[in-house]
């Protein structure tokens, strides 16, 4: 008989890490292209990224039992947790510096481009390391492929547009801005269905953890969920072209996003250790 | 360290001998023996598998560990710097074998309290960080064997160095074989096993 164990050592503080983090640093990101596109000059976008993160890191802090050695975790540059931690730190500290400049004119210019830009690709690696840090784990099958941080990646992209969006309309923003965040919202959103869909087909896994993985997700309707609440009904919302569904639809494709990191975060199950 | 699991019965010496030696909290085991049963009536084997740390040669909780606090010796024993690890648990994701527990657990084996032979066992193991089996680092370096090894009544396990091929393990793989558990993910594990 095959005993096969679902992890249960990432739990929620993980869970809303991602959810935080991913959605903080991609929002920023998005709103550091638009500053350079000069189509905002608002700097809410810099600050509701830089919190959001900052929400994420306390979640991360949170799970960890002796945080006055935080500062070990800068140790290995060849672990995930190192390169995320190098660039949460590097993020919120030139992300911090970055708006200062806007607060403090007299500071060089040049602080304020070197600022933006550190915090801007710290911002990319955020967005990226929890994919391949959870794709690096050989002992859980789901995990370990390389359609993992892709998934990841993207669903903190929608994650970030989604709140981009929602920045948008809350400062009232030009409606061309609006509605092409919308649309990107939008392709993002088909783009990310598309790839769970392909992470959840089973292909050449063939392996017990993978299909027992696969069997509770298809148990619990993951994949009609998030489809049906965090997909098709944000879509329609969307497509209605009215400000009070997009915040609708916004709220939908969040939670799509968070329940999918839980999803696949909670499906992890460890190949058979003991099998003779 | 090669597990002979023809000689094993099952009999959890050796996990009871790791907690009294290591004084380790209810819930952690840094040795365990597993019960198999494989096939179906009456065609029934029962294997019991002792599951100590595996000390993997590539293993995957030092690559992941972000503060180098898991690390080899120089004899290949895979152990954690006590001062180092702030129980990030990656290590314990990572492990394909669910050998780490995280040292959080308050009270002793007795409801309500703590006895003075637990307070003093337990006084040895910090609060807040990740433990496993480490082969009994301190006994081996004065040239004593772990003491899973010299407790098991059936001498089911033989401790040596794999690299000398004098040694009893060498030959013992060279006579009988024997095999690691999750061979395919390529960690190579320092235990083995015949069958």
């Amino acid at each position: 008989m095959v005993t096969l164990e679902r992890q249960n050592i990432y739990g929620w503080p993980v869970i809303l890490d991602l959810f935080f983090a991913g959605a903080g640093a991609s929002l920023y990101l998005l709103g550091y292209v638009l500053h350079l596109l000069k189509t905002t000059t608002s700097l809410i976008y810099f600050f509701s990224g830089l919190g959001l993160v900052a929400v994420g890191t306390f979640f991360l802090l949170w799970d960890i039992t002796i945080r006055r050695r935080i500062v070990f975790l800068l140790a290995n540059p060849r672990s995930w947790t190192t390169i995320g931690t190098w660039a949460i730190s590097f993020f919120l500290l030139c992300g911090i510096i970055y708006l200062a400049t806007f607060s403090f004119p007299l500071l060089p210019k040049g602080l304020r481009n070197l600022t933006g830009i550190i915090s801007t690709v710290t911002s990319l690696l955020i967005m990226l390391y929890p994919g391949f840090l959870i794709s690096s784990i050989k002992a859980v099958p789901l995990w370990y492929t390389p359609l993992t941080p892709l998934l990841f990646f993207s669903v903190n992209l929608t994650s970030g547009l989604a709140t981009t969006l929602l920045v948008a309309l809350y400062v009232a923003e030009p409606l061309s801005l609006i509605s092409g965040l919308e649309r990107a919202t939008m392709i993002c959103l088909c783009f990310q269905l598309i790839l769970l869909f392909l992470f959840l087909l089973p292909g050449t896994r063939n392996d017990a953890a993978t299909k027992e993985s696969l069997r509770q997700l298809r148990a619990s309707h993951f994949f009609l969920k998030i489809a049906l609440l965090g997909g098709f009904l944000p879509l329609f919302l969307f497509l209605k072209g009215n400000n009070s569904f997009a915040i609708l639809g916004i709220i939908f494709v969040l939670t799509g996003g968070l329940y999918l990191r839980y999803g696949i975060i909670n499906a992890g199950v460890y190949l058979p250790r003991f099998e003779l | 360290m090669v597990i002979d699991l023809k000689k094993c019965i099952g009999c959890h010496t050796c996990t009871i001998a790791c907690k009294v030696k290591n004084g380790t909290k209810p819930g952690i085991f840094w040795n365990i023996v597993l019960d198999q049963e494989r096939g179906t009536y009456p065609l029934v084997k029962r294997t019991f598998i002792p599951r100590p740390c595996m000390h993997c040669q590539k293993a995957p909780c030092i690559e992941v560990c972000p503060t180098r606090a898991s690390y080899r010796t120089e004899e290949g024993i895979v152990l954690i710097d006590e001062n180092k690890c702030l129980g990030c648990k990656q290590c314990m994701v990572a492990c394909p074998y669910g050998a780490r527990y995280l040292n959080e657990a308050k009270g002793g084996y007795f409801t309500g309290t703590v006895t003075p032979a637990e307070e003093l066992l337990y006084s040895k193991r910090p609060r807040g960080i990740v433990e496993k089996c480490n082969f009994c680092a301190s006994d081996i370096e004065e040239g004593k064997e772990p003491f899973c090894v010299t407790t098991c009544p059936l001498r089911a396990r033989t401790f040596g160095n794999l690299q000398d091929p004098e040694s009893e393990v060498a030959s013992l793989l060279a006579v009988r074989g024997g095999f690691n558990l999750l061979a395919e993910l390529q960690t190579e594990p320092s235990v083995f096993y015949l069958l």
